[in-house]
């Protein structure tokens, strides 16, 4: 009897291993989510400089965030060309926030639209082609920052 | 203790398994089917406006909406959901297909799939589908690979899936279809064009990235008003109707293709092997990047690629390298 009670009671175990992983590890759900609160922030400032400065610090802290996981020995070589892939696209934004590298700078009455313009373009490109732990990986340092 | 064990097992066996609503009669009288496939086993969150919306789950809502409005015609959706284990070894058949003819839900149920393309829906279809009428196959998702170069379906990585693997798994459902839309990004291209040549007579795609808010298909509604619209009047009302709501919902660049197939055929080939033969050289630096337009490629600047028999419906972005952007050819390559 006690063998078939933990028969029960591993098989429920691994039944439960799944779904909790891929709950977990559903980082490109977390990048989402963290673009669309700053793209939110975005709109709610009312000075044009708070909307700027904010865009501009998420776009640095995404771009430090990369540069930190690509970092990492355990990030594959498929993985660090799509970081690299992602990096550039960042760094064009934040190049074209602030006039610069042949951009004019966005002005202060299209930024809410230049906020939606970053996250459709995140969005709509497969760019987030990074694996899902990866992907996480990112999430976790932002946090950190 | 034996005893209990193979209950166990029984038990769960049973847990396993569904009950589909099968259509049992095929009818021959149907004036057009349309498939939706419809991928969901990857992340395809998107946000309008600060909600959250799930491309996959906006479609199916407009499949169904489609199949319950076809009252002289049969939807068939294949929803392909992340397919799980339960108690690591047995599939869930968490894939779900739907069957509407006449506008009632006369199918439905739960299947597993079998390798990385559309062999077990095309099983399905099979079993089901009407005789005779207007054949359209409408597929929502990421890119189609020109390669499989990574892993397209999140829960089952090891399964492949690209051009080659989509143009064949069609032609399972049907030999030749009137209409293929791809709601992917960059699948406007040349491979895609020349593989679907003799598959289907009308590509709908687009050559750049597409929004996950997607190519809409509520233009199928013109089949029911008037059987004998021709495909190309079809085609272009769908592209025409998603181009116009997609324009003016964003901000990046929109581009959305009608290809007459049957025009292009006699002249893509030699293009489409230029281009695959540029691609084995460059694509190890090209994963996960946009298309550019072709005319940009070297090797396309002396002999431009043609554009009879397409109409592309273009519209710039407002901000980034190529806001202002001024035409755009039919066709994206890989850079």
């Amino acid at each position: 009897m006690k063998k078939l009670i933990l028969s029960f009671i591993f098989l429920g175990l691994i039944g439960f291993i799944n779904p909790l992983q891929a709950q977990l590890t559903d980082g490109h759900e977390a990048l989402k989510k963290q673009i669309n609160t700053v793209v939110d922030k975005v709109k709610e400032a009312e000075q044009p400089d708070q909307k700027r400065i904010l865009l501009d610090e998420s776009l640095t802290d995404m771009i430090t965030a990369i540069d930190r996981v690509s970092e990492r020995r355990s990030v594959s070589d498929t993985d660090k060309k799509g970081l690299a892939k992602f990096k550039e696209m960042l760094n064009e934004r934040k190049d074209e926030l602030n006039g610069n590298n042949g951009f004019s700078k966005v002005p202060n009455s299209q930024l809410n639209q230049y906020a939606n313009f970053v996250q459709q373009d995140i969005e709509q490109a497969d760019a987030l082609t990074i694996s899902l732990t990866t992907a996480l990986l990112i999430i976790i340092i932002l946090l950190l920052l | 203790m034996y005893k209990s064990l193979i209950l166990l097992l029984l038990i769960l066996l049973t847990g396993c398994s569904t009950v589909d609503i099968v259509t049992e009669t095929k009818i021959t009288d149907v004036e057009y089917t349309a498939v939706y496939m419809i991928h969901g086993d990857a992340n395809y969150t998107y946000h309008i406006n600060g909600d959250r919306l799930q491309a996959d789950e906006e479609v199916v809502e407009e499949a169904i909406a489609r199949g319950k409005a076809s009252a002289s015609g049969e939807v068939f959706i294949f929803h392909q959901k992340p397919e799980r284990k339960r108690f690591l070894f047995f599939s869930k058949k968490d894939r779900v297909w739907y069957h509407y003819r006449g506008g009632e839900l006369v199918g439905k149920g739960n299947y597993s799939p079998q390798g990385g393309g559309f062999k077990a829906e095309a099983k399905l279809y099979e079993q089901m589908a009407g005789e005779g009428g207007r054949k359209m196959f409408f597929y929502f998702g990421h890119e189609v690979p020109s390669k499989s170069s990574f892993a397209y379906h999140n829960s089952q990585p090891e399964l492949t899936f690209n051009t080659e693997i989509f143009t064949e798994d069609i032609s399972l459902f049907e030999d030749l279809f009137d209409i293929v839309l791809l709601s992917t990004c960059n699948n406007g291209n040349l491979l895609m064009a020349a593989a679907l040549a003799g598959k289907s007579k009308y590509l709908i795609a687009s050559p750049r990235n597409l929004h996950l808010s997607y190519i809409d298909t509520q233009s199928l509604q013109l089949l029911e008003e008037n059987p004998s619209v021709s495909n190309k009047i079809l085609a272009d009302s769908i592209a025409q109707r998603s181009f116009n709501r997609l324009s003016s919902q964003l901000q990046t660049l929109v581009t959305v293709g009608v290809y007459d197939l049957d025009v292009i055929k006699n002249y893509i080939d030699s293009f489409a092997d230029d281009y695959g033969r540029y691609l084995q050289k460059i694509e190890q630096e090209t994963l996960f990047s946009d298309n550019t337009d072709c005319r940009k490629l070297d090797i396309f600047t002396d002999q431009d690629i043609p554009e009879k028999g397409i109409t592309l419906l273009f519209s710039p972005p407002a901000f980034g390298r190529e806001a202002g952007l001024e035409s755009h050819s039919a066709w994206g390559c890989k850079q």
